[in-house]
């Protein structure tokens, strides 16, 4: 009786099987045509993306494997639609990109989120071990130039404007040395040509790190930073003449040594003089004050952004400077390790910082993730600065040591909800609970709808393109520079929004975030209001400018010299924000 | 066999040999000896000669040699000298002899801590919980958990020891730790309240909700938990750094200055305090004093991080001492 039950339930099975998987493929057509709507989508596998980011570890536990790579939004063509550029690792311990799967990749955007790789036409592959990347118009000719920091030389690629690119590190001088990690081009001595300022990590050679890990079980580890000697970062001036030269000495950036990982400019104290703030890892913060005589103090200490509230030092990553609570301050978002939680320093008018973190609900919501890049971005186009971030721990086998947490992590999304940080969540399916081990994370709007989009560099993994599906709801409109006595990319202006009972202080820049290099262009979400009634531009050469009834849904070209050149209408898509949190 | 048969089994095994002893060297006398010299090593232990104890325990068990509570006793009695090899001999011992004594592995698991060897600690942990699931033997294995990064696993421990011990204001206190290195705040305040609605007068109790109230934000509330740290240590520093981050926080520039250099004086080599101080000297506009901490907290060496089984492995004798014997 038994044999018959079992042969019958055989049968049953077998005839099962096919309306079973019918049932599985069914299930799955529903739920692709009823994806659960969440802020973002990544629309990486039919972007025509098929980049690959390769850390080259062989089992040797090199630190530089956990920390890369980075990536960048930059407009090489000047077409209007942002372009991609992924940094890559290379081969260890030779480290050089011995194969095409080692190559830093261009990929042009033809929109609606279509991208071809044109890497090696552009002669855009790098070289050597990739860290991150700026990206800025050096020398004033109209096309943007990128960066590219590495564990050893650091390159300078210009943009010849033919859709090319020449390496001119040497005759530039930026090569640097070392382990570079971020860089940001910004005007330090506002004589209009962007100079150059580039983070260090530690002195560190391959094959020479101790054996880390647990002997006991066998676990062979990547070893703290805390073991290596923290580096000086680099100042480097622009001479005007396609070179520049090095003054992290007389600019008294080389008094400070730190393990630099972040690095984002802005006026902190609202001087009119860009200010730079370095997130280090495992030591006191940075921030280095422009005295507006080209030369700079380091006043991290003083000015409370060094360390945590109760003085332990952390290990910063991603950055950003951002009004979040409109007070007409910028405040700082510094992203720290597990256990550590993401800091927000409140700025106390200009002179002092205090950490907000745990008040404004960032902290819990972080603490149990190591979290790479991120910063202020309004998502949601509500007119108040939100925050999107990435992470992945830097240990490959964490949950040996801390069976709570995983290598792979989620993202993380706060919403501004009246100076609050509220987490944003979708549902199973979604991006942002999805794990990666995410490093590098570049924000802008690469469909041109208003609507920040994201790019994601993950460790050994294909990248996320993030389309912001949140951003239709509210109104905005983006604001493109165009400088002529001040750099021709306007980085260091900042932009005084006034519309309705709401005044918004934004600061044009490109270096924020984990290696990355973000939009030029200025986004601002306006809310329900329809145009922007009044900008007042203030540029690094010290013209303020003041441009009247600006539309809302439009890219708006302002000129140093001639205000508005033009403005053309976004792709807005309303529809998009159905359901949408 | 049931776990209550199982031990009077044994209990009957070990005190049968005592009888049987007693009856092959002449009757109770001997017994009653060792009875009497283990009462008196115990009181001698409970008064803190611990010397005392030792030697009237030695002679004990070289009469018998198989008295287990004369070997856990010796076991502590030692581990209170600081002679940790031979404590752990004897209190193997005990629980060779006596393995159904779950207070016997308790110890022995207090003793491994002690010497940070958490694996065996964890393995007599478990063999106490198999004799008797207890409340001490749960959190001990929750503070191993807590040790190890495990949170989860220590809270679902800690509450498995405040099943069995609902009022114990220290589980209490290791659940808002174990919620707390989950970031669950609110959940970690919820059980610092309760511990403190037992054991209002707990320093650590205090601090940690003050501290994490600070960092919520909450200063005010904070404020209130820390006064009170700050009555029942006044000598801590790590209560006045914390003051005086409260007091910066409301912008009481004046009372921050005081307890910064409150917390300076009683911690001179402490990192943090000075690199408090320089904030607060900052923020009144001192630059040149601000300069001198921030310099002297520069030099300091960085306190290392303590998880809280080191925290607690740093009270451990007073714990011994406080557990003693219970034959």
């Amino acid at each position: 009786m038994d044999r018959s039950l079992s042969s019958r339930f055989l049968v049953a099975r077998f005839l099962l099987l096919p309306i079973g998987m019918v049932c599985l493929f069914g299930s799955q057509l529903t739920r692709q045509s009823t994806a659960p709507a969440g802020p973002f989508t990544d629309v990486r596998a039919s972007s025509g993306i098929t980049y690959r980011q390769r850390n080259g570890a062989i089992g040797g536990k090199e630190l530089i494997e956990t920390f890369t790579s980075g990536c960048g939004l930059v407009d090489y063509d000047n077409d209007g639609l942002l372009d991609i550029y992924m940094v890559n690792g290379a081969a260890t311990p030779s480290l050089r990109k011995e194969g095409p799967e080692y190559s830093n990749r261009l990929y042009r955007n033809l929109g609606n989120f279509k991208f071809v790789d044109v890497t090696q036409v552009a002669h855009a592959e790098g070289r050597g071990y990739g860290m991150g990347v700026a990206v800025g118009d050096y020398d004033n000719d109209g096309f943007p130039d990128l960066y590219i920091t590495s564990f050893g030389q650091n390159q300078l690629l210009h943009n010849r404007g033919d859709g090319t690119f020449e390496d001119v590190t040497e005759k530039a001088g930026v090569g640097g040395g070392g382990w570079s990690t971020s860089a940001a081009f910004f005007d330090y001595d506002r004589d209009g040509y962007l100079d150059l300022f580039v983070a260090r990590y530690v002195v560190y050679e391959l094959g020479k790190h101790p054996r880390c890990g647990d002997q006991k079980r066998s676990l062979f580890s990547y070893c703290l930073p805390d073991l290596f000697q923290p580096m000086t970062d680099l100042l480097f001036h622009n001479n005007h003449d396609g070179t520049f030269t090095d003054v992290s000495h007389t600019a008294g950036i080389d008094r400070a040594r730190g393990r630099g990982l972040g690095v984002t400019v802005g006026d902190y104290d609202g001087d009119g003089w860009q200010d730079i703030f370095v997130a280090n890892d495992r030591g006191r913060n940075f921030l280095f004050h422009n005295k507006g005589d080209g030369t700079f103090e380091e006043v991290g200490l003083p000015a409370g952004i060094a360390y945590s509230m109760d003085g332990v030092a952390r290990a910063g990553m991603g950055t950003d400077f951002g009004d979040y609570d409109q007070d007409g301050w910028l405040d700082i978002l510094v992203n720290d390790f597990e256990t550590e939680g993401t800091a927000l320093f409140h700025n106390l008018k200009g002179q002092f910082f205090t950490d907000v973190g745990g008040e404004v609900g960032l902290r819990d919501a972080s603490y149990p993730y190591v979290v790479f890049g991120g910063k202020f971005v309004d998502y949601d186009n509500d007119g108040f600065l939100d925050i999107f971030a990435v992470s992945g721990h830097t240990q490959d086998d964490i949950t040996a040591y801390k069976p709570d947490i995983t290598y792979p992590e989620p993202k993380l999304l706060f919403r501004n909800v009246g100076g609050r940080f509220r987490r944003v969540e979708d549902g199973p399916g979604g991006v942002l609970g999805r794990l990666k081990v995410s490093r590098g994370a570049a924000f802008g709007d690469l469909d041109n709808d208003g609507s920040v989009d994201v790019v994601v560099n993950d460790t050994n993994d294909f990248p996320e393109i993030l389309r912001n599906m949140a951003g239709g709801k509210n109104k905005s409109l983006l604001i493109k520079l165009v400088g002529t006595n001040s750099n021709r990319d306007g980085i260091g202006t900042r932009l005084e929004v006034h519309y309705g009972n709401h005044v918004q202080i934004l600061e044009a820049k490109s270096a924020a975030s984990y290696f990355a290099a973000n939009d030029l262009r200025v986004h601002v979400g306006l809310g329900t209001s329809p145009q922007v009634d009044v900008l007042v531009l203030h540029w690094p050469s010290g013209r303020a400018q003041t441009v009247r009834n600006l539309a809302a849904g439009y890219l708006h070209v302002i000129s140093e010299d001639r205000g508005v050149i033009s403005s053309t209408k976004l792709t807005v898509k309303p529809t998009d924000a159905s359901n949408v949190p | 066999m049931n776990r209550g048969l199982r031990k009077l089994a044994n209990a009957v095994r070990v005190l049968g040999c005592w009888a049987a002893l007693a009856s092959l060297t002449g009757g109770p006398t001997l017994a009653q000896n060792a009875e009497t010299g283990f009462n008196q090593a115990l009181q001698a232990f409970r008064a803190g000669d611990r010397q005392k104890a030792v030697t009237v325990l030695e002679a004990v068990l070289k009469a018998y040699p198989d008295h287990a509570p004369s070997h856990e006793l010796l076991g502590l009695s030692l581990s209170a000298l600081g002679e940790n090899p031979e404590a752990l001999r004897h209190l193997r011992e005990a629980v060779k002899l006596w393995p159904d004594q779950p207070v016997y592995w308790i110890n022995l698991a207090i003793l491994y801590l002690r010497q940070s060897r958490t694996d065996e600690a964890e393995k007599a942990l478990k063999q106490s919980l198999e004799v008797e699931p207890s409340a001490p033997a749960f959190r001990l294995l929750g503070l191993i958990r807590l040790d190890q990064n495990w949170g989860e696993d220590a809270v679902r421990l800690f509450q498995k020891a405040l099943d069995l011990a609902h009022d114990e204001p220290e589980s209490w206190y290791y659940l808002g730790l174990a919620q707390q290195s989950l970031a669950h705040s609110e959940e970690a305040l919820h059980c610092y309240e309760e511990a403190l609605k037992r054991a209002p007068g707990d320093f650590h109790t205090q601090l940690q909700m003050g501290s994490l109230l600070l960092s919520r934000g909450q200063r005010h509330q904070a404020l209130e938990h820390l006064r009170v740290a700050q009555a029942i240590r006044p000598q801590d520093a790590e209560v006045y750094q914390r003051l005086s981050e409260a007091y910066l926080g409301n912008g009481d520039l004046q009372q921050a200055l005081e307890s910064a250099r409150r917390g300076a004086d009683l911690r001179p080599d402490n990192c943090e305090v000075h690199y408090q101080l320089g904030l607060v000297l900052a923020r009144l506009g001192k630059s040149e004093e601000a300069k001198k901490e921030f310099a002297i907290s520069e030099g300091l060496p960085k306190k290392p991080e303590t998880t809280p089984l080191e925290r607690w492995r740093a009270l451990l004798g007073e714990a011994l001492r406080n557990n003693g014997p219970k034959p």
